[in-house]
């Protein structure tokens, strides 16, 4: 059970720790990467920049419902992330991650058996698309990403293709597929998952001039189990399904940001008494975009409802970037 | 002396796994939109002006049933290379396609897997006056198969085919076609055997030579019982090729070079099997294929691309396998 228990946190953590999430077009903030390849033919030229993340969460009897008073944790969190964006012509490639993200857990049921758990985490992803006739695109992605902590060593491995339209000079509808394959020594063999993702978008303007863009966007990952090594129990993954919407506009050079994003984890029929979980993020962004320098700040909170209990983490960051067209 | 319950278990994978590793863009009367497909027939390739090279990578993974528990893990992993040139009126295409496989499982049952799979194609294609195709090709399969027996054994099947095929351009948008392959298999547990598989389609395909295109196409192949007594001396068992009927369906479609294309094919296949592990018999096998695509297919230029793909065979056991491909390719 306790192995259950650590990749359970892994995965949960690969989810909270996902990029900005453009699924349809990029972002009006370049230094964010896109989510499926397709959308990266949309950007305006290429980009080089990078950004950092951190936040706190507490997990005490302020924030958990008065009929749970148990302490479940407290975390500290940071990261840096990088991207490199380059699309000389109908063709643009993305190389983005984050570095040496780590997070420190004091977890414990109570003070006699806290501990500080830590966990290191690097990922890259890399994404080639190609543009035709300005109005369809095709893109294929690699994703890596290593997992560290005391107990646990592991790699999550994806790959997938997607694609996009545009209609209307402003309507933009894309679809991907990726496969992901997760390896660790605590599993028989790997584990793998389909993960599906659509999505609409409405953009109007030119980022060097004034811009509007909304987006909505839904992402399926399958659910999915292994066996342990040497044990009779399974690792299982729940099926989590990604809601999210984001407005974002650039006004006279400043740059206003919105993101909701809703993920739930459905309950597992294996496991007795297994409940869904749900977890909901805001994210807002105020920046400066002139022609050549991005800079974005942004404030971030994220709500996670299990039964009546209730967790809530707060995140800072800020991206710096600079675009040519 | 190898026993026939050995051979009774073979019998499928002749077929199956072929089937496991092809891509289903029916190219038996006109060529598939998607480029890195591989060809059927030879004759169809030479309604296609455009000279390719491409790569395919797959992944895939799945489980196998018996009974109605899953006792064994399935992985595929593999690649495919496909070059077309076009010279004039000749048209040359080539294609090399392998796969490893990879069965988890505590405990075997009846019932064989594979371990390995290859495959080879070269063709060469002729346009007559404008409205008629001919073909040929040379085609090689070679596979490994792991043989659940009391003896479990790794099996070699290898078979050779010669292709010829032929298509006639009726109206302006309507293609029919057909072919014969004459199929020649050593087995390492069986004498030679040889059969001959017949193909016929029809295919409509509007907006020929545009960025913005619609094809379908339909066909059947049918391939006979082919038996082969032990001649005296042998230490061979007999060999026994089961008839099958596969149809296949495949639909593509073009917006501004963005292709989107869906297959379906189905196999049955006529054989008696008794699964020694549960007792159950089935006088015949099916297998289902689905696959979707999506590519950009530019006049000229870098192609890119992914689909994804289900299989599915059932006997007395089900075999379902998930899996995913991506593609790059260039037109010049």
């Amino acid at each position: 059970m306790k192995n259950i228990l650590i990749f359970a946190t892994l995965l949960i953590f690969s989810s909270i720790n996902g990029v900005s999430a453009q699924v349809v077009t990029p972002s009006l903030d370049p230094t964010n990467p896109v989510e499926i390849a397709a959308a990266a033919s949309w950007r305006f030229g290429s980009t080089i920049g990078g950004g950092g993340k951190w936040g706190t969460q507490k997990s005490d009897g302020d924030q958990l419902d008065s009929s749970t008073q148990s302490d479940l944790s407290d975390m500290a969190f940071v990261n840096s992330s990088y991207i490199f964006a380059y699309q000389p012509t109908t063709v643009t490639f993305e190389i983005s991650g984050v570095v040496n993200e780590t997070d420190y857990q004091w977890d414990g049921s109570d003070s006699t058996s806290d501990s500080l758990t830590e966990y290191e985490k690097n990922e890259t992803n890399l994404k080639l698309a190609i543009r035709g006739n300005n109005q369809v695109s095709v893109g294929i992605e690699f994703q890596s990403e290593n997992y560290k902590d005391a107990s646990t060593d592991s790699k999550l491995t994806a790959y997938g293709g997607s694609f996009g339209m545009r209609f209307l000079d402003s309507i933009f509808i894309s679809g991907g597929l990726n496969r992901k394959t997760l390896k660790a020594d605590e599993f028989e063999s790997d584990l793998k998952w389909q993960e599906v993702i659509g999505g609409v978008a409405f953009q109007f303007g030119s980022p060097d001039q004034n811009m509007f863009k909304i987006e909505g966007a839904i992402k399926i990952e399958d659910k999915a189990k292994v066996n342990l090594s040497n044990s009779a129990l399974y690792y299982y993954r729940p099926k989590i399904t990604t809601t999210q919407g984001s407005i974002e506009t650039i006004l006279g050079g400043y740059l206003l940001s919105y993101r909701y994003r809703k993920i739930l984890f459905e309950a597992i029929d294996d496991i007795a008494l297994d409940r869904d979980r749900e977890e909901t993020r805001n994210r807002i962004g105020l920046g400066y975009r002139p022609t050549v320098l991005t800079m974005v700040l942004y404030g971030e909170t994220r709500i996670e409802m299990e039964d009546s209990n209730k967790y809530e983490t707060q995140y800072l960051g800020f991206n710096v970037s600079f675009s040519f067209m | 002396m190898i026993h026939n319950r050995l051979m009774q278990i073979l019998l499928g994978s002749t077929f199956i796994y072929s089937l496991l590793t092809i891509q289903l863009f029916g190219q038996v009367v006109t060529p598939s939109l998607n480029i890195i497909s591989k060809p059927i027939m030879p004759a169809a390739s030479s309604w296609s002006k455009l000279n390719s090279v491409g790569g395919e990578y797959k992944d895939g993974n799945g489980k196998r049933k018996l009974d109605g528990n899953e006792i064994y893990d399935l992985e595929v992993e593999g690649s495919i290379g496909v070059v077309g040139l076009s010279i004039g009126n000749l048209d040359i295409d080539a294609y090399v396609d392998e796969a490893r496989f990879d069965t988890k499982y505590d405990a075997t049952y009846d019932g064989d897997f594979i371990n390995d799979f290859s495959e080879t194609y070269v063709s060469f294609s002729l346009t007559g006056d404008g409205d008629v195709t001919v073909g040929a090709a040379i085609h090689e399969l070679a596979r490994s198969v792991f043989a659940v027996s009391d003896g479990d054994e790794d099996v070699s099947i290898k078979q050779s085919g010669l292709i010829g095929s032929f298509t006639v351009k009726v109206f302006e948008s309507v293609f029919l076609g057909g072919g014969v392959e004459r199929v020649s298999e050593t087995n390492s547990l069986s004498v030679d055997n040889e059969w001959t598989n017949a193909t016929g389609g029809i295919a409509f395909w509007f907006g020929q030579d545009t960025d913005s295109q619609f094809r379908v196409e339909a066909s059947v192949t049918e391939s006979p019982k082919a038996e082969k007594e032990v001649d005296t001396g042998d230490t061979k068992n007999s060999a026994y090729h089961p008839s099958s009927r596969t149809n296949r369906i495949n639909v593509d479609l073009m917006m501004n070079g963005l292709l989107f294309s869906y297959s379906n094919i189905n196999q049955i296949t006529q054989q008696e099997i008794t699964n020694s592990s549960t007792g159950e018999s089935v006088d015949k096998s099916k297998t289902t294929i689905n696959e979707g695509s999506v590519q950009w297919v530019p006049e000229e230029g870098m192609i890119l691309g992914f689909a994804f793909k289900t299989f599915g065979y059932k006997e007395v056991y089900e075999d379902n396998i998930d899996s995913f491909k991506i593609n790059l390719g260039f037109i010049f």
